[in-house]
């Protein structure tokens, strides 16, 4: 009978205690894997959203809540602001380019962001299927969003799936993109101009805004914008869901524009490290805007979720601990039952070292094992989890190989090969002769 | 000689429990092992077998000291030539019949279903040692002790807890096999029935 053979045996005869040894070993792994992925998709995400964009200037309030809600699109926007007021701050030589986003609807969930092509062009963006959009009403959706091409589709108000829908205009979806593995996968874009009409909103001129960070020089800029950028409504265009009520509309003068709020946001990649501290400092004094800088609130936000994430990763380093606790104690515990068992073999031939071997291996048999149950759980569960909850389910974030991933899982087979060498050395550390005279 | 040991000394706990002991076994010659209990039969069983390292003295087998050889040395002469009838069995329970006796390291001539036939044990294969009965039991601590064609079966009290016709039996079963397979068997036992057995005696 070779060794394995006896394992498999040994392991048979007192199946209970190994299979609470199992599980308990597959718990703890699970749920550190599961930690473990979570987290670096989270990681993964505040990185590949947040990246290469500086400054976000945005309507007074929580400088946590604009970015979340305008970089990340998880949360609901301070406000508005006036497209003409932010433009003097646009023209600095600071700023390498900036893109304007209009938020306030979505479809089944998923935001309509209107902007322009930039922002796609910012988070690299390519197209899998269709074409960009060149007129209003015309939708490029990210490649999570569950759309097909040539479908028309009507926004509903607000950021989440319960607003009123609008009853006036369609979108038509002519283009998909390719998947990025950033935010504008689980988004709809149109031309920002699109949302400004849905709105009542008068048009702003889009080409200006590109003209305008290419030449900035331009002196009559200002006066350009005065007279393109009307608008007609003091509608706040994502305060849909508690502002039903101001959808009547108060005409306004051209000359008026400079006091109305008609944009959401403006995120700005500056060129240089130090715009990046001056610039908010600047508008936060100067203006009634707000200008918040997305790596500081994101390292503020990650330190107030680091203290769960840190109690997960404790929780599940516990846990590996009390599996490894669970091998010792199932083989410790065993190894008073089994004494004469091994004295025999030692009786008939087996070396010191080949009953260690067997007794850990035994240990690393049912760590093995538990690993194997572990991962399974830990796939199924994070499956689970990333398709029924939302936002996870918008995000399609997938189960990835990680090298924490294989660490972890290295870490709980040494702490049980680790948890079974002690009751191997004693098991063959045993009095042959003694064991078999014993009487009891 | 299969086995020479001279001037061997033993104590346990200060106790000297074997002294100055000296006795020679020739090939497939049998030696009865004799005196009451606690006298130190079995201790004297686990010298020879090298489960236990002499206080002083030697014990040769086939002419290697085995007091000087290392323990992995002596595992391997133990799996090789040396088979194990013990007092109380030592079955492992959670293995079948065919399992405990293929624990051996049997050599390519040996098969543990011949083994189990000559001992009547062919519908037991499958059984797991726990639920053997006694004489079920004794049967297979016997096949397993024959399993690896030793030189040396060592046989300790194999007779203690039976009546005369199953001691009668055993003996005959345990000599049949020892005979067969050209062994030497060294028994201990205080078991006067089984003196007629040998012609080697020693008394302790």
């Amino acid at each position: 009978m070779n060794d394995i053979n006896f394992i498999y045996y040994s392991l048979k005869s007192r199946w209970l205690n190994s299979s609470l040894s199992i599980f308990l070993t597959a718990f703890g792994l699970a749920i550190a894997i599961i930690v473990n992925q979570f987290s670096y998709h989270f990681d993964n995400r505040l990185k590949n959203d947040g990246k290469n964009i500086d400054i976000v200037i945005g309507a007074k309030g929580s400088p946590l809540q604009l970015v979340l809600s305008t970089v990340y699109h998880i949360d609901i926007p301070t406000g508005n602001i006036s497209y003409n007021k932010v433009k003097k701050y646009l023209n600095s030589p600071q700023i390498e380019y900036s893109i304007p986003l209009a938020l306030g609807d979505n479809w089944n969930g998923y935001r309509i962001v209107g902007t322009n092509y930039d922002y796609i062009k910012h988070y690299k963006g390519k197209l899998e299927h269709g074409r960009e959009w060149n007129k209003n009403f015309e939708i490029v959706a990210g490649s999570s969003v569950k759309i097909e091409i040539n479908d028309e589709i009507k926004g509903a108000h607000g950021l989440v799936d319960t607003g009123k829908v609008h009853s006036d205009e369609k979108y038509k979806v002519v283009g998909i993109l390719k998947p990025t593995g950033t935010v504008i996968d689980r988004l709809l874009f149109t031309s920002l101009n699109s949302v400004l009409e849905i709105h009542n909103l008068h048009h702003l001129d889009e080409k200006d805004h590109h003209e305008h960070h290419n030449e900035e020089s331009k002196e009559d800029h200002h006066e350009h914008h005065k007279e393109e950028i009307i608008k007609k409504d003091n509608h706040h265009i994502d305060d849909h869901s508690k502002n039903d009520e101001k959808h009547e509309h108060t005409q306004k003068k051209a000359t008026d524009v400079f006091d109305e709020q008609n944009i959401t946001a403006f995120l700005i990649k500056t060129n240089n490290p130090i715009a990046n501290i001056n610039l908010p400092r600047l508008i936060n004094k100067e203006s009634s805007m707000q200008a918040a800088n997305p790596a500081f609130e994101i390292t503020r936000l990650s330190s107030m979720l680091g203290i769960g994430s840190k109690g997960f990763k404790f929780l599940s380093i516990i846990l590996i601990i009390i599996a490894a606790l669970s091998v010792f104690s199932g083989l410790a515990g065993n190894l008073e039952n089994r004494l004469k068992d091994l004295a025999v073999l030692r009786a008939i031939g087996y070396t010191k070292q080949r009953i260690f071997k067997i007794i850990t291996l035994e240990g690393g048999v049912i760590t093995f094992i538990g690993i194997i149950v572990g991962i399974s759980i830990s796939l199924i569960s994070f499956n689970i989890l990333a398709t029924s909850i939302t936002p996870l389910n918008m995000t399609e974030i997938s189960f990835t190989l990680t090298k924490d991933f294989f660490l972890i899982i290295l870490l709980v087979l040494l702490s049980g090969i680790f948890a079974a060498v002690f009751p191997a050395y004693r098991g063959s550390k045993i009095s042959v002769a003694k064991q078999l005279s014993e009487n009891i | 000689m299969i086995f020479e040991i001279k001037n061997l000394h033993y104590s346990i706990s200060g106790k000297l429990i074997l002294k100055k002991i000296n006795l020679k076994v020739g090939d497939s010659k049998h030696l009865l092992i004799q005196g009451p209990s606690g006298c130190g039969k079995t201790t004297l069983l686990n010298l020879m077998s090298g489960l236990l390292k002499p206080d002083s003295g030697d014990i040769l087998f086939k002419n290697k000291n085995l007091s000087n050889l290392g323990e992995n040395e002596v595992d391997l002469i133990r799996s090789e030539n040396f088979g194990f009838i013990f007092q109380k069995l030592h079955l492992i329970g959670h293995l079948n019949v065919k399992q405990n006796i293929n624990l051996v390291r049997k050599k390519k001539s040996q098969n543990a279903d011949n083994i189990l036939e000559s001992l009547g044990l062919s519908n037991k294969d499958r059984q797991l040692a726990k639920y053997l009965s006694f004489g079920e039991a004794q049967r297979v601590a016997i096949a397993r002790g024959i399993a690896n064609d030793p030189k040396v079966i060592f046989a300790d009290e194999p007779t203690s807890s039976l009546d005369d016709s199953n001691a009668r039996n055993v003996m005959n079963l345990i000599f049949k096999q020892a005979r067969r397979i050209g062994s030497t068997l060294i028994v201990c036992s205080h078991d006067n029935r089984i003196n007629k057995y040998f012609k080697s005696f020693i008394k302790l």
